[in-house]
């Protein structure tokens, strides 16, 4: 028996009322004998860390957990074995229910459990939490409230294998676990691994023979910053944004109504990414934009569109009880505000204090106070709807008169498009009348009348689609964006009792989370200076400032956590949405912190932290099997090698479109046809379809830009409905990955790959290389990043002779497309 | 040591045969993946459930639960007090309104169901009447999402989820859990309803169709590329197969890529067994006239319950299908007769196929909306309207289910409404108990199928739910 488990861990002691130094020998002996082998044979299998479900919450296997008890409060009362939950279910008395399921113990196994809890119920403390992760007693020590702490820089044996700081936090932890680093990744797999990462679209051919001709570092270097510079950058670490942001084009839960206007926030946000806008200012924007000062029209229309953030959201506009959709739409934004910005879950403090992380009720109540005082709904749309704000954007007169000429050139584009439309139209009809008069004599001449038909027809139809993208796309309205406000006569809320708000208790204050130590304010003035007079504050500019106070480590840790997941594919804390008790402990705590300081000592730069992240030698390594390491490590926590990733499915879309050469690079704009604006429509919308066949307006843009949905995503972009796009509608800062046969029947069978698949055989056969050989190692070069090897020609060459019958165009589009069904083109080695 | 001397030094068995168990459950898991079939918590009543939503909420003192007290007092004013807070409009002229059709006792049993039900009734004695539901909200997206994952707001996974997580599969070649024709559009209607939520993506629902394009057109997508032979896609598989063993072994051991090859065989497989599970040629016409199918009221439901009988005979586990448009808050003299006339036949059928096939008693039928509607009427013209033009409103504090199949006492109703039907009164049960017993049928403790999310145990019954025993057989 250890010494250390003679001694009484302190706040046990404590807590028990217990003098410390009770825990005598003979004590410790028979706890040893007669209490810690029952309680593992007969109770741990269902409570104890190691349970495959702990149910009722409830472990018994340290101290601490005893006294916290379960979902029905503690397990045992120390000095009362009658009064202890315990005891009762062993018993099998009235109350708890009856335990071990099994069968009633022994009454001698039941008399020494009574007579340990009469003696105080101690519990020897090196152990009392197994596991090494240690639970401190009280919630309000958990680590992720504690300030930010700069790191030491851990010693390591292997100090040329560290690039830098992160690569020391890391290999500190592989030592001590004696597991060592595998082999870095070739280079072509680390190219196309960081052109994933950082852009979500594979490298050109070109790009990979120019960074490879590079020596390793500089060839790394270069190819980092030129895929950081890339508008691709924005467009794929904005994606990662909205997943948090509950972003869609359309508003309400149960049906679809547009919001034709959303699109600004989102590329409001992909600029931001692109821009590197410092981290601490993007949030600032997008909780009170509409109240920070400005310096420009364009910043005033930038800072309104930020707060999309918390305007656009899965509301259930047809509410009748409008109370409850008002403080369902503060929840919502408190929801987000806690998960997205602060790691913490809040939800559960709308109806009692948090039961396991340090929120009591009144603090969900002050921020409720601050988004009640903001306004978030218009006026009612139409009989029960109630319509979000759609804000005018300020325009200076010079952009008003730009956008005059503007809205003066659309017209006679417009009008251009349908004369064309128009004049197609009537050579169609010509031509029928034409080939009609001619007679069915099937000659040379009918034959050629009807080629010519046919080409007039595709003519007809090209300008159609041109004159409706022109109409439902190209308009230059007056800027609109969805945004909030705040409400002139700010309020505080009361409690409401149960969450019923109806019910209501005692006012709160307006404030912040009372466990972050803030050196600023942390209450909310009732007036302050705007512009030239005083107004009354919501007190969202308050809570933007208190984000960022000093004293508040969560923003950073968070979005350093963040950062870290989209780049390894797992958080240093992978419950990346929450660092609460019930989240997942830090791989790496020194780490996190190292990079959270890193994040806010370089101007909250993001793309800083990403470049340093990516040039680590930890991020380089190759994702092979390594024998030590999947033994000790299985889960790869500790990163001793590269985890392998399906690709997200707009991933997978938007590299196809690439690869095949139909990507449509325009950036932005309207995902929704302009025309859709304020109708409510409740069935499928034929409009949405119809975006997507206008032809050039979408179709192959890339899948930020199309139209994101409440419910399922458009038929026409299935691979996001198969592929774990996440659910818009509330904060997912964490993918799922799946694997189901419906996905294998998408990319077996899908018109979409089938189509792409063939354009690109075209491309190919109509290109440069002159022997199929040439063409598989171009085509592999292309769509897997890596040069061919002679295994890959003669699989290739082996296939596309015995194609058998149809063409040989036929033959090389199915070869093209097994290559992007195959794992190695759907995951990042 | 014998084997007694060693589960004694475990205490009483219980350890050792709980691991034995436990053991064998992940040998079975590893060899056959996440949808492996796997042993429930206690003998089932029921293999597998088909699930029959009536979108909108039925009216129960119109179908199910006669009350002579409303129809004597039919244009009288409100008995009873309506939640103050609700916005409904329509309710300001609200006087009782009596049944909109005549009873008659039913079977051996002599439930009283509707004439307009003629069909179903015959199989009363089959019936387990739930009279007494209930559910926690007035609007349909909440009430919607409470009957499929039980809660209002939040994203949880759907039942049909929970029970494909907690039981697997019976047939290899097929998902677990399918949805047919599910409401997607309508009010409440979301994928969510067929969603996992956190379990993982394995466990979500199938859909086959949609609602709103029809029973036709109900198949499961890209089943088909028109453009390849089947003998030419197995020679692309082929090749896929092959780049990707050539790939994984350059990798060693990776589950993740080898859980995609199997789901590109599954898939291989599902293109071949689908189609014909899909195709009704192999139905005589007898038994499609049975169902109803090919003829207008009755085609679409038809369709869709037998496709259940079909799916439920090749060991799918969850089936769901979908009745929409019983919202009837206006002309429900002639919505809801109409609504009756496309379900009536096609459920009666089902009931039959299933018994004629020795499928019924193992196959739990479950009938409900998600709400049912007011015994008063609802006049959206503001007191301009007439009896013909009145609906009934969302009543989501009484109203009546039923339960049929594996474990249930035909014939039998459990639960009261008050005299006018429009609250429960005596045994209630809620929504997250009717998701218990359904649960418990299939073998499952609700209060033991958990999963760990988000750092807790999470249940489809949250930290509600009572088996309703008195219902079981």
């Amino acid at each position: 028996m250890k010494v250390a488990r003679a001694l009484l861990a302190a706040g046990w002691a404590c807590s028990a009322a217990l003098p410390p130094g009770a825990w005598a020998s003979d004590a410790s002996a028979f706890f040893e004998t007669s209490v810690r082998p029952v309680l593992v044979a007969h109770c741990y299998q269902c409570h104890s860390r190691d349970a495959p479900t702990v149910f009722a919450q409830l472990r018994l296997d340290s101290g601490p957990a005893l006294l916290r008890g379960g979902r029905s409060g503690p397990a045992v009362v120390p000095g009362d074995p009658d009064a202890s939950r315990l005891i009762q279910a062993l018993r099998h008395e009235a109350g708890p229910a009856p335990m071990p399921p099994a069968g009633k113990l022994r009454e001698r196994q039941i008399a020494d459990l009574e007579e340990w809890i009469r003696q105080g119920a101690a519990w020897p403390e090196d152990d009392a939490e197994t596991g090494g992760d240690r639970q401190p007693s009280s919630p309000r020590d958990h680590w992720a409230w504690q300030p930010l702490a700069e790191p030491a820089l851990p010693e390591v044996g292997n100090g040329s294998w560290a690039a830098g700081p992160i690569d020391r936090f890391v290999l500190a932890r592989l030592e001590a676990a004696g597991i060592a680093p595998v082999e870095p990744a070739d280079r072509h797999t680390l190219l196309r691994r960081l052109a994933l990462d950082l852009t979500g679209l594979p490298l050109s051919p070109g790009q990979i023979r120019a960074f490879a001709s590079l020596p390793a570092r500089a060839g790394l270097e270069a190819a980092v910053d030129s895929l950081l510079a890339s508008p691709a950058f924005g467009e794929r670490w904005g994606r990662h944004w909205l997943d948090l942001a509950a972003y869609a084009d359309t508003l309400g839960l149960g049906r679809r109504i547009p919001a034709p206007s959303a699109w600004r926030y989102r590329d409001y946000v992909i600029e931001a990414f692109n821009s590197d806008k410092p981290y601490d200012r993007f949030v600032r924007e997008q909780v009170a934009g509409d109240v920070l000062p400005f310096q420009s029209d364009a910043q005033r229309r930038e800072q309104l569109i930020a707060t999309g953030f918390l305007a656009i959201g899965p509301w259930a506009l047809v509410d009748q009880d409008k109370l409850q959709l008002r403080m369902d739409v503060v929840d919502h934004q408190i929801d987000t505000v806690g998960r997205a910005l602060l790691g913490i879950t809040l939800g559960c403090a709308r109806c009692h204090d948090h039961k396991f992380d340090p929120v009591p009720q009144r603090d969900y109540y002050a921020l409720a106070g601050i988004f009640r005082s903001t306004r978030t709904l218009g006026a009612r749309m139409s009989g029960v709807f109630s319509d979000v704000r759609r804000t005018a954007l300020p325009e200076t007169p010079r952009e008003l008169r730009a956008r005059a000429d503007a809205m003066v050139a659309w017209r006679a584009d417009y009008d251009a498009a349908v004369r064309a439309q128009r004049r197609a139209e009537e050579r169609v009809e010509a031509l029928q009348a034409e080939l009609k008069r001619s007679g069915a004599d099937g000659g040379d001449d009918a034959k050629q009348l009807a080629e010519r038909l046919a080409a007039a027809r595709a003519e007809a139809r090209t300008q159609k689609t041109e004159a409706a993208r022109i109409l439902h796309y190209g308009k230059p309205d007056a800027p609109v964006a969805l945004t909030l406000a705040d409400d002139p006569e700010p309020e505080d809320a009361r409690i409401c009792l149960g969450g019923n708000p109806r019910s209501l208790g005692e006012e709160v204050p307006r404030g912040f989370l009372s466990i972050v130590p803030a050196q600023g304010p942390t209450k909310i003035a009732n007036r302050r200076l705007i512009g030239t007079g005083f107004q009354k504050s919501s007190g969202r500019l308050e809570l933007a400032g208190w984000l960022f106070d000093p004293g508040n480590p969560l923003p950073a840790r968070v979005m350093a956590n963040r950062v870290w997941q989209h780049l390894f594919g797992r958080g240093i804390v992978a419950s990346v949405d929450n660092f609460g008790t019930l989240g997942e402990r830090p791989t790496h705590p020194a780490l996190l912190d190292y990079l959270a300081l890193r994040l806010r000592r370089q101007d909250w730069s993001v793309k800083a932290l990403v470049r340093e992240i990516v040039l680590s030698s930890a991020y380089g390594l190759s994702a092979a099997h390594n024998e030590l390491g999947g033994a000790i490590d299985p889960d790869n926590r500790l990163l001793w090698r590269a985890n392998r990733r399906r690709l997200e499915a707009e991933a997978i879309r938007d590299s196809v479109l690439h690869v095949a050469g139909s990507l449509d690079f325009r950036a932005g704009g309207p995902s929704l046809p302009l025309t859709s604006r304020g109708s409510l429509v409740m069935a499928q919308p034929p409009f949405l379809a119809r975006g997507l066949e206008l032809g050039g307006a979408l179709r192959n843009r890339r899948t930020i830009y199309l139209p994101a949905l409440r419910k399922s995503q458009l038929k026409q972009a299935d691979v996001l409905n198969l592929f774990d796009f996440p659910d818009p509608n509330t904060v997912a800062g964490r993918r799922d990955v799946t694997t189901v046969p419906t996905q294998a029947l998408y990319l077996m069978n899908s018109p979409f790959l089938v189509r792409q698949s063939d354009v690109t055989a075209k491309a190919l056969l109509a290109g440069p290389e002159r022997s199929d050989e040439a063409r598989v190692r171009a085509f592999l070069l292309r769509a897997l990043g890596r040069p061919a090897t002679e295994a890959d020609v003669d699989r290739a060459l082996r296939y596309l002779r015995g194609a058998g019958t149809g063409t040989r165009e036929q033959a090389w589009a199915r070869y093209c497309h097994s290559v992007f069904a195959s794992n190695e083109f759907l995951f990042r080695g | 040591m014998t084997r007694r001397e060693f589960m004694g030094s475990w205490g009483c068995g219980f350890g050792w045969v709980a691991l034995q168990a436990m053991l064998a459950e992940q040998a079975a898991a590893r060899a056959a993946g996440p949808l492996a079939p796997k042993a429930p918590h206690h003998a089932p009543r029921a293999k597998r459930v088909i699930f029959l939503w009536m979108q909108g909420g039925p009216s129960q003192v119109d179908l199910f639960d006669y009350k002579p007290e409303l129809a004597k007092r039919d244009g009288a004013d409100l008995p009873y007090e309506m939640p103050a807070h609700r916005a409904m409009p329509g309710v300001a002229y609200s006087r009782l309104m009596a049944p909109i059709a005549e009873f008659a006792p039913s079977g051996e049993c002599g439930l009283p169901v509707s004439d307009l039900l003629p069909h179903l009734r015959r199989h009363a004695d089959d019936l387990c009447l739930l009279k007494a539901m209930q559910a926690d909200s007035e609007a349909h997206a909440p009430a919607v999402r409470q009957l499929h994952t039980g809660a209002t707001q939040l994203v949880r996974p759907s039942i049909g989820s929970w029970v494909a997580y907690g039981l697997g599969t019976e047939n290899a070649n097929l998902p677990a859990f399918l949805t047919i024709a599910p409401n997607l559009s309508g009010d409440g209607g979301s994928v969510q309803l067929y969603g996992n939520a956190f379990l993982p993506a394995v466990y979500q629902g199938t859909a086959l169709g949609s609602s709103a394009a029809g029973a036709e057109s109900a198949t499961i997508g890209y089943l088909h590329d028109p453009s390849i032979r089947p003998g030419a896609q197995r020679r692309q598989l082929d090749l896929i197969q092959e780049m990707n063993r050539a790939h994984l072994e350059r990798h060693v051991t990776d589950r993740r890529l080898e859980g995609a090859i199997e789901s590109f065989e599954l898939a291989f497989r599902m293109q071949a067994e689908v189609p014909s599970l899909l195709d009704f040629a192999g139905e005589s016409q007898s038994t499609l006239d049975m169902y109803g199918i090919g003829a207008a009221p009755t085609d679409d439901f038809g369709r869709q319950c037998l496709l259940a009988r079909r799916f439920a005979e090749a060991g799918v586990r969850f089936i769901q299908i979908t009745s929409s448009g019983w919202d009837s808050h206006a002309n429900i003299l002639k919505a809801h007769p109409d609504r009756c006339r496309s379900v009536d036949r096609p459920i009666a059928a089902l009931i039959r196929d299933l018994k004629r096939r020795g499928l019924f008693d193992e196959t739990l039928l479950v009938w409900s909306g998600e709400f049912g509607r007011t015994p008063h009427f609802q006049d959206l013209q503001d007191g301009a309207g007439s009896r013909s033009t009145w609906g009934r409103g969302h009543d989501p504090y009484g109203f009546c289910a039923w339960l049929a199949g594996g474990g249930v006492r035909g014939g039998t109703s459990y639960g009261e409404l008050d005299d006018f039907g429009y609250r429960a009164v005596k045994d209630p049960v809620h929504i997250h108990d009717l998701h218990a017993t359904i649960l418990h049928l299939l073998g499952l403790d609700h209060r033991r199928l958990t999963y760990r999310y988000s750092g807790r145990d999470f249940r489809l019954t949250d930290v509600y739910g009572r088996v309703v025993s008195e219902v079981l057989a």
